[in-house]
């Protein structure tokens, strides 16, 4: 580069200290560092100025920006989070709050329209009049709407531009505009007297269509409702700026109408609508059938909670009903228990008893017939001594006192033992005298015996008395004597 | 796409709202509407590859009581004169009209219909008269709306000299 010394002392002759200038300044562009800091020192006013200039650098920066933020957030989420966390948290809270407000306020319009009785009216006049109830509703609310514009070539009554606003139905609008243009020749040859006298308004119910005629060109708006009076203004305005845009176009006019399709903008300002100002009122419908639907909650739980105790209640009631029953018959049990102990107490008292009665009759039995014994050997070993041939008793005497004391017992204990004592008493006669007075002797004897204990209060029916002689008497009891003998038989 | 007003003049019952109902809605009616004022309809066509918007007005026709109001004709690129050849008086009126039209509006295009080629047997107009119509240079066509002759070919004519003149 240099070359021979030569032309290097050429070169400097030739361009001197410039020659120097050069070579630092290839040298601040060959080394790294120097350009960079040389570049740095200038970067940020580079990029000022070039993105004043034509916002060339964000459209190149964009992608790479893209690409660092989306590399930066994959490698570390979290630091991104917590940077963007003061931001986003409030954001997220605002958002949802005003998308709950939002949701509360469509869901009143929702209740409105489908409660309220003018929206029922709204809608008997939809079917009446076989609009939509949107359309209606619309109406309704309105105070004016601007919903059509025509600008209107004057010459000819060729449609320039014609714009409509939303829900407005616009029927062949060149068509319409030459009917105006030929309404407004009409009426002007008609009535006018003076020349410059237009047609400026038409009314048809709640129409109105406005005329603003300029020189070149006629704008005309259909208003629905009540015509404010700065329209007509603005329309005048409107139809200045027109003819002061366009008024070579206008003049110059033959048929070609894209001309003046920029002029749509223009014509759009010209499409206002107010509508009623409905005051901002609460939700109350909303907030009302949330009340009510919480009511109908409260009222649910507290009619849930009430059959609840109820239930419980009764359960209660029925378990102490059945403690109650329980313990009757608990005590019910303990009575039987107590009336059985006491029955079978008794019982077995009347099965002593019975025992000691058994053993006490057995005893007596024992005793009755010991006694029976005893008394009927007493009564057979009694003997009444008979003075000779005579048969007289004496009732006193010891022996038949005491024959008669012991018959009376012997019936007693024989009534006792359920047997009925018979007494047979035999009357005998020693063998001196013949025999049919002994005969008769002894069976006066007898007789006589049993008179006398009779007599002594022995009953009759326990005494039989025969003679000694009598036919089938057992021999023992016949003897040779003068006496009675007994013989006891019970049944 | 051009738009462009043309004008349907001519005696009284000629026959321009049928030829224009025939024309504009392919439908033809009986009834005869007298016009009172004036009725306008549209009509698109493709012409030298260009959109053609016709707004057609249909104008009151005049008598010897009523005359046509010039204000209609304003601004108009062309007119076709209906003339109804089985009543001579139309062809008088025709005339007349064709001159007011020069003098209130200027030399336009301008095409002749000679209506109600259904009755042609009837028609009462002269060789002269038809001589002196071919000699004012305007297109002469024969139509009718009744059994849609020449309805279409009437007004392409129109849209034909149009175009020459905007050419």
């Amino acid at each position: 580069m240099q070359g021979t010394p030569d032309i290097s002392q050429l070169r400097h002759l030739l361009f001197g200290k410039d020659y120097d200038a050069l070579l630092a300044l290839k040298a601040q562009f060959e080394n790294s560092a120097t350009y960079s800091a040389s570049v740095a020192s200038v970067i940020a006013e580079a990029l000022q100025h070039r993105e004043a200039h034509d916002g060339g650098v964000s459209s190149v920066l964009a992608p790479t920006v893209e690409r660092a933020m989306s590399h930066a957030i994959s490698n570390d989420p979290k630091r991104f989070a917590d940077v963007l966390y003061p931001v986003m948290g409030p954001a997220i809270r605002k958002s949802i709050q005003q998308a709950l407000n939002e949701a509360l306020e469509n869901f009143n319009q929702l209740l409105e329209q489908s409660l309220s009785v003018r929206s029922w009216r709204w809608r008997f006049d939809a079917w009446r009049t076989g609009q939509s109830y949107a359309q209606i509703a619309l109406l309704r609310t309105l105070v004016y709407q601007v919903e059509q514009v025509f600008l209107i070539h004057r010459d000819t009554g060729l449609l320039l531009q014609h714009v409509f606003s939303e829900n407005v139905a616009s029927k062949d609008p060149e068509i319409i505009s030459g009917m105006l243009t030929a309404i407004q020749d009409f009426i002007k040859d008609s009535f006018a007297t003076t020349g410059d006298d237009m047609l400026d308004t038409l009314r048809l119910g709640e129409l109105t269509v406005l005329v603003e005629h300029g020189p070149l060109a006629v704008l005309a708006v259909v208003v629905r409702g009540t015509v404010p009076a700065e329209l007509r203004a603005m329309l005048a305005e409107t139809v200045e700026n027109i003819h002061q845009q366009y008024h070579q176009q206008l003049q110059a006019y033959q048929g070609d109408t894209s001309t003046f399709n920029s002029l749509e903008p223009l014509l759009r300002d010209c499409l206002i609508k107010k509508q009623k100002q409905r005051e901002k009122r609460p939700p109350w419908l909303a907030y009302l059938l949330l009340a009510t639907i919480a009511g109908a909650l409260g009222w649910w739980i507290y009619q849930y909670q009430q059959a609840q105790a109820a239930l419980v209640h009764q359960r209660l009631q029925a378990e102490h009903a059945q403690q109650i029953a329980l313990q009757t018959l608990g005590e019910q049990l303990t009575q039987q228990q107590s009336q059985h102990t006491k029955l079978q107490a008794s019982l077995q008292t009347l099965l002593d008893q019975q025992t000691q009665q058994q053993q006490r009759s057995a005893q007596q039995l024992t005793a009755d017939t010991a006694a029976l014994t005893t008394l009927t050997q007493q009564i057979e070993a009694a003997n009444y001594p008979f003075e000779k041939a005579k048969a007289d008793v004496n009732p006193q005497h010891p022996a038949l006192i005491a024959l008669g004391k012991h018959i009376s017992e012997l019936l007693q204990t024989a009534q006792r033992l359920d047997k009925t004592p018979q007494i047979m008493i035999v009357g005998n006669a020693d063998d001196s005298g013949n025999d049919t007075f002994n005969r008769e002797l002894a069976q006066q004897r007898a007789d006589n015996l049993r008179t006398a204990l009779i007599t002594s209060g022995v009953p009759a029916f326990v005494l039989v008395a025969y003679g000694a002689q009598y036919p089938g008497l057992p021999s023992h009891l016949q003897k040779n004597e003068r006496s009675t003998h007994y013989r006891v038989s019970l049944y | 796409m051009i738009q462009q007003k043309i004008c349907l003049l001519g005696s009284f019952s000629v026959g321009k709202t049928s030829l224009i109902r025939r024309y504009v809605d392919s439908l033809f009616t009986e009834k005869y509407l007298t016009t009172v004022g004036v009725k306008i309809d549209k009509k698109q066509l493709e012409f030298n590859g260009k959109t053609h918007s016709l707004m057609i007005w249909d104008i009151a026709g005049e008598d010897d009581f009523t005359s046509i109001r010039t204000a209609y004709l304003r601004g108009m690129s062309g007119y076709i004169i209906v003339i109804d050849p089985t009543r001579p008086h139309s062809y008088e009126t025709a005339l007349s009209i064709h001159e007011m039209v020069k003098t209130t509006v200027g030399e336009l295009p301008a095409v002749f219909s000679l209506n109600k080629a259904d009755l042609k047997p009837t028609w009462q107009l002269e060789t002269p008269q038809h001589q002196h119509l071919q000699q004012m240079g305007h297109p002469i066509v024969e139509t009718s709306a009744k059994q849609n002759i020449g309805v279409e070919t009437m007004f392409l004519k129109l849209v034909e000299k149009l175009g020459g003149q905007h050419g």
